[in-house]
């Protein structure tokens, strides 16, 4: 085998990361292929797209609206949805007078199934406290202000729920199909950071 | 008033379109391994959640978030290491292997 000297020293993690991958895969506790197949799921194929999906649904069929707020996994399930992070989900409805938003104060627990992983803004430390401590405050920093009398209801995920955030379908929105709905929908507005609005787009978030 | 605004630990990391989920190709493995041997039984999610929560606690640079994927990985090698799955030890040697190959 050739070694290729012109390549920069690997990253101390990444020696470590490759060190555990090779004992486990002697040991037989993982398969290289199965790795390759779960990274690609979550870089490629899981994100907030399927979120989207079921929020449009909801805002246009209330039974399944109804059925999504009484039990998120079983009702995401009937959409095809499902997997780790995902198995306990408790979908969260925003209303004129109720916001809702989404954190996770010890580490970084988040609806996989739904959006996807987290950005690193969710992941850090600043959010994950002041989420808590300023929520009305954490809102204002990503352009959402709003009225006093609006009460916001902050969600920390435990070592069972997820939370997802339901938003509030838009004015003037009425004549839109499902699928023009959840192209509104962003991964924001689910972790409840910011509303959906006639100008979000949905597709300029990865 | 502090105007270090990059050290301010209060302050949201910027938020531009975020990027790609994992900003090294070694956290998407970490992220794999630790989710595929939970799939597999080897260990609830509960438990490597406890040890990755352990992690983030004792940061020492609550602003900095860079670091999530190191705790992940120092979470996950902490439960292999509870488990009897792969000693310090022999993730230790094995590194060392990889820098200085045998001929």
């Amino acid at each position: 085998m050739s070694t290729n000297h012109h390549n920069a020293p690997e990253s101390e993690p990444a020696l470590r990361v490759k060190a555990l991958e090779l004992l486990l895969t002697e040991k037989g506790l993982v398969d290289p292929q199965a790795l390759d197949l779960l990274v690609d799921t979550y870089e490629n194929k899981v994100g907030p797209k399927n979120g989207a999906q079921v929020v449009a649904r909801a805002w246009v069929d209330p039974a399944y609206k109804a059925r999504l707020l009484s039990n998120g996994t079983a009702a995401i399930a009937e959409l095809g949805f499902s997997g780790m992070q995902g198995e306990d989900l408790v979908v969260v409805e925003n209303t004129p007078e109720v916001h809702n938003l989404i954190v996770c104060t010890l580490c970084s627990c988040y609806p996989w199934p739904m959006l996807g992983l987290p950005p690193v803004w969710y992941k850090s430390a600043p959010y994950r406290s002041r989420a808590v401590s300023d929520p009305r405050g954490v809102l204002r920093e990503f352009g959402l202000e709003l009225a006093p009398n609006v009460e916001i209801r902050v969600w920390d995920s435990s070592a069972e729920i997820r939370y997802l955030v339901l938003p509030e379908r838009p004015k003037g929105t009425e004549h839109m199909s499902e699928a023009q709905l959840a192209e509104l929908i962003t991964r924001d507005s689910m972790i409840g950071v910011t509303k959906v609005t006639l100008d979000s787009k949905a597709g300029s978030q990865a | 008033m502090s105007k270090s605004t990059d050290l301010d630990p209060a302050a949201l990391p910027a938020k531009p379109e975020d990027g790609p989920p994992f900003q090294a190709p070694w956290q998407a493995r970490a992220f794999a391994v630790a989710v595929t041997m939970c799939q597999a039984g080897y260990y609830t999610w509960d438990e490597f959640r406890s040890r990755l929560m352990a992690e983030i606690a004792r940061q020492s640079h609550p602003g900095e978030s860079t670091e999530y994927y190191q705790h992940w990985l120092n979470a996950l090698e902490k439960l292999l290491a509870d488990k009897g799955f792969v000693g310090g030890n022999e993730l230790d040697a094995k590194t060392r292997e990889l820098v200085n190959p045998r001929r």
